[in-house]
């Protein structure tokens, strides 16, 4: 008696586990890719989105009223807002609940909500269906090394984004960017992917008035110079795209004094006093990049000879430290601030050039140890040979 | 010999001390043929050399540390921090490079002097395996630094072993402590360097030397027609010869510091096992095999470098006309001096291959096998 | 020559070898000496580099030493001693103290640091590297790595 009661315990205990549903009996496909999601681990199974009666062994499973099998993404947004807009469920998982609103707010909700445009990217062409993994497992659609490629599948589709008249070379140019190299090659996942500038949820193009928040939310020295120089204003008026008139966006590239020759003609091509003043940025910040590259040739050399160069090794990293504030305070566009900066990098080259020539006036110093040295050989020679001499009359009879 | 009085009667109340007497004047005053000359001096000049590379090295042992980490940080210190301590390393990088250079001579004086015939076989054997005892400290030397040269040349050097039929890939592996040169390679070659080598050759020396005393130096007499020195024809080794080595020492040691002073020894980039310099050569001694393995097959390479160092070993039995004097020996000594050409033209073509040069104001590059291309334009430095 | 003249000339010859000799003993003795004489007290696996004296510190004071050519900052906190190698993990410029926040801070691009050396702003992705620091009667010892 009491092992049948425990029997049934058991039995109900488990009727609702993934592994017991009936359901696996035709979906097993579905099931495999189920079981490593983020859902699987958090106890949700089958029923928990679909319903439908999990103690029918054929296709009457799917004949209850709560059976749902959505085919249209406006209602999956909302099937999956049922749990991931609720507040008091999402708590212990600490995960934000307004994913659904911040969707409505993007491109591709409001194609969604507006047009009803079935072709737009809805919860799962991002996330996956069944395999939705957790955004932080490096196997997610949606982790920062496969967002190029998630993001890719619609927006490298030149078919599909006629339709939107939208650009489909985006992919390969942010794959070629300085972005995607600190990314893939140098493993820093804090540099942006397509959703750091875009937004996730939220997708839009930040439009010409955002770019410098945008860009800003990382380059917050570069943003807060630009801010205090003349460029502010022409960007507020709108007459150029701050940041990205300059840089680029999508295939953008490490920046470097280059840019001067390249960038400013854009505007100021018929304007001889901006385009000496971009002369002589470009000059003080070429000159201090010199003048610390050049010194360090100098002290490598002097390392790789054997002289003690500690010291010059702290300078010239001085040196490179006046060099990397030189290339973001040029955005202030102001001489007069780059210059002590300029002077500051000059005398600290200056102090390492002098010190290692210091070192190698040490070196040939010693050189003049030899003429003493052989001349005391060279007496000891004569000695030894006077000596030898001496004896080998002795010796004669 | 002349002890104080006291220490004399000491030691004589415990020892027999006459007989270590007689034997320590006899070997002092012990009489040289005469026509000893400057040339026999290299023979000591290498035992100097020798002597010069323990002490040096038992100093570079307080402050190297043979750890992949420590080893390049620590020749730096002995560089930069330790006083004298360029001069130390000086004494012992080129040290070790003069060493080869008086063995090398010295074995040549005893070819064309025809000093190895009978019945000084056995020393020149020992000379042979000396000389080879002395290239291997070079070779097991030269990783010690741990930077780039080294470590690549010794990655290429160990490399040829592996070409041996057989057993060469086994061999490799020992003598590297792994697949690749890494600390491991560093661990052996250090212990090889200071601990096995030094006795070694100590030992070999010890016999060379002894086996030198007891037979006395070689004259041009005929092999079975020496006849014993006359004391008072003989040139006393001590002082008269001695003096003599004395004048060769201060010119060597003159050469040394020059050396030291003018051509300091780098401390060179520490070594990087992704990054392969351009043009790895290893040490002069070694560009004549280094050259004469690119003309053959690896295994065939092998064997063939093989045939010259098997001739030396074995000479002094292959040789066996009675004359001692170079000029009544035509055959030897034009082998001889074929020998040496050959090993100076196959270690020039190797020291200047897969270089580009200027020679006249034209331009060549020098291919693998040290034959010049005529390149259109300045070579790139 | 007489006999005497003889004499005198190989009694002066044989101090000139001896003296000679002796000199050459102590050139080569001398750099030897010098040599073994620990350098600068500290062979070539340095342990600690001090900073100076505890007390010259003020609470929040920091400073920045040289170790082995490498800058590293020293922060009194409240708490005791930090030192983290000054180098920024974003670029590698020289990193100061904005005593201000109480954070470390890079003046090239705004990077700030917190007193556990994790970044807080700004571009840097990592957190900076920490020295063991000890104070030994009275003196603040960094260790090397």
């Amino acid at each position: 008696m009491i092992k049948v009661a425990l029997a049934l315990l058991v039995a109900t205990a488990t009727a609702t586990s993934a592994a017991d549903i009936s359901c696996l009996k035709c979906h097993e496909k579905e099931n495999a890719l189920y079981a490593p999601s983020a859902h699987a681990q958090a106890g949700l199974t089958c029923l928990d989105c679909h319903g439908g009666d999990p103690k029918a062994t054929d296709v009457t499973a799917h004949a209850t009223d709560n059976f749902k099998r959505p085919d249209n993404k406006k209602a999956i947004a909302e099937l999956c807002a049922s749990c991931h807009g609720d507040v008091r469920r999402m708590n212990p998982y600490g995960l934000p609940t307004d994913q659904l609103d911040r969707y409505k707010t993007s491109k591709h909700g409001e194609q969604l909500f507006a047009q009803n445009d079935q072709k737009v990217a809805v919860c799962i062409d991002c996330h996956g269906v069944h395999d939705i993994l957790k955004v932080k497992s490096p196997q997610a659609h949606v982790y920062p090394t496969n967002i190029p490629q998630t993001c890719g599948r619609c927006h490298g589709d030149v078919k599909l984004m006629q339709e939107y008249k939208l650009p489909t070379d985006i992919i390969t140019q942010y794959k070629s960017s300085y972005h995607a190299y600190m990314v893939f090659e140098k493993g820093d996942l804090s540099a942006p992917t397509c959703v750091t500038c875009h937004g996730s949820h939220g997708a839009t193009p930040p439009g010409t008035a955002q770019v410098g928040q945008v860009c800003g939310k990382c380059h917050v020295r570069q943003r807060e110079l630009f801010e205090k120089s003349p460029h502010a204003e022409a960007a507020a008026a709108g007459l150029f795209n701050e940041c990205v008139s300059c840089h680029g966006n999508h295939g953008i590239q490490k920046a470097s004094v280059e840019l001067f020759a390249k960038t400013c003609v854009q505007c100021h091509a018929k304007d001889p006093k901006q385009l000496q003043l971009r002369d002589d940025i470009a000059g003080l910040i070429r000159r201090a990049q010199d003048g610390c590259s050049n010194a360090v040739t100098v002290v490598h050399d002097a390392t790789v000879r054997g002289l003690a160069t500690d010291d010059e090794e702290l300078l010239l990293q001085e040196a490179k430290t006046q060099v990397t504030q030189l290339e973001a305070m040029q955005h202030l566009l102001a001489v007069d601030q780059l210059q002590p900066v300029v002077k500051r990098s000059d005398e600290i080259v200056k102090l390492t050039l002098a010190d290692v020539a210091d070192l190698e006036r040490i070196e040939r110093w010693k050189r003049h140890a030899l003429t003493p040295i052989w001349a005391f050989l060279a007496l000891m020679a004569i000695i030894f040979w006077a000596k030898r001499r001496q004896l080998e009359q002795g010796r004669k009879p | 010999m002349n002890l104080p009085p006291r220490i004399r009667t000491w030691l004589a109340e415990r020892l027999d001390i006459g007989v270590a007497e007689k034997f320590a004047d006899g070997q002092l005053h012990k009489p040289l043929p005469a026509e000893t000359g400057f040339w026999h001096t290299f023979g000591s000049l290498s035992l100097f050399l020798f002597l010069n590379q323990v002490v040096t090295g038992i100093l570079l042992m307080i402050y190297y540390r043979p750890t992949t980490n420590t080893a390049f940080e620590s020749v730096r210190f002995i560089m930069t921090k330790a006083h004298f301590g360029w001069l130390i390393r000086g004494l012992h990088a080129w040290g070790a490079t003069l060493m080869i250079l008086c063995v090398l001579i010295h074995m040549m004086r005893t070819f064309f002097m025809g000093a190895y015939k009978k019945p000084r076989e056995l020393t020149w054997v020992f000379g042979v395996f000396i000389f080879g005892c002395t290239v291997t400290f070079g070779f097991t030397g030269y990783l010690l630094p741990w930077n780039q040269l080294s470590y690549w040349a010794t990655t290429v050097g160990t490399e040829i072993t592996g070409a041996i039929p057989l057993v060469g890939q086994y061999l490799k592996v020992l003598l590297r402590g792994g697949e690749g040169v890494t600390g491991e390679t560093l661990a052996r070659f250090y212990v090889l360097h200071v601990v096995v080598l030094p006795w070694v050759l100590t030992m070999l020396i010890v016999t060379h030397l002894f086996l030198m005393r007891v037979q006395g130096l070689a004259t041009f007499e005929r092999v079975g027609e020496e006849k014993p020195i006359d004391k008072s024809h003989g040139i006393p080794f001590f002082p008269h010869h001695v003096l003599k080595e004395g004048v060769v020492f201060c010119a060597l040691i003159g050469l040394l510091v020059t050396l030291i002073l003018l051509w300091p020894i780098e401390l060179g980039e520490k070594a990087d096992p992704f990054v392969t310099p351009e043009g790895i050569k290893p040490e002069w001694y070694f560009l004549p095999t280094y050259q004469l393995l690119k003309y053959f097959p690896k295994t065939l390479g092998l064997f063939v470098s093989l045939i010259p160092q098997l001739l030396l070993l074995l000479w002094a039995f292959l040789d066996r006309s009675p004359e001692r004097h170079p000029k009544k020996r035509p055959i030897a000594v034009s082998i001889g001096i074929a020998a040496l050409l050959l090993a100076i033209v196959f270690g020039l073509l190797g020291h200047f291959s897969e270089r580009d040069i200027t020679f006249r104001g034209r331009h060549y590059h020098i291919d693998i096998y040290g034959v010049p291309h005529r390149l259109s334009e300045q070579p790139k430095h | 020559m007489n006999e005497e003249q003889r004499i005198s000339r190989r009694t002066f010859l044989d101090w000139l070898v001896a003296g000679g000799l002796l000199t050459w003993a102590v050139a080569f003795v001398a750099p030897v000496i010098s040599y073994v004489w620990p350098a600068q007290k500290r062979g070539p696996s340095v342990q600690t580099v001090s900073a100076g004296k505890a007390d010259e510190f003020a609470e929040w004071q920091t400073k920045i030493v040289a170790i082995g050519g490498h800058p590293v900052i020293v922060i009194r906190t409240p708490q005791g001693f930090r030192a983290f190698a000054a180098i920024c993990t974003h670029l590698g410029c020289i990193v100061g103290w904005d005593a201000a926040r109480h954070q470390i801070a890079c003046p090239c691009h705004a990077g700030f640091f917190d007193i556990n050396g994790r970044p807080v702003a700004g571009p840097p992705p990592r957190q900076l590297a920490e020295h063991g620091v000890a104070v030994v009667n009275g003196e603040v010892l960094v260790k090397s790595a």
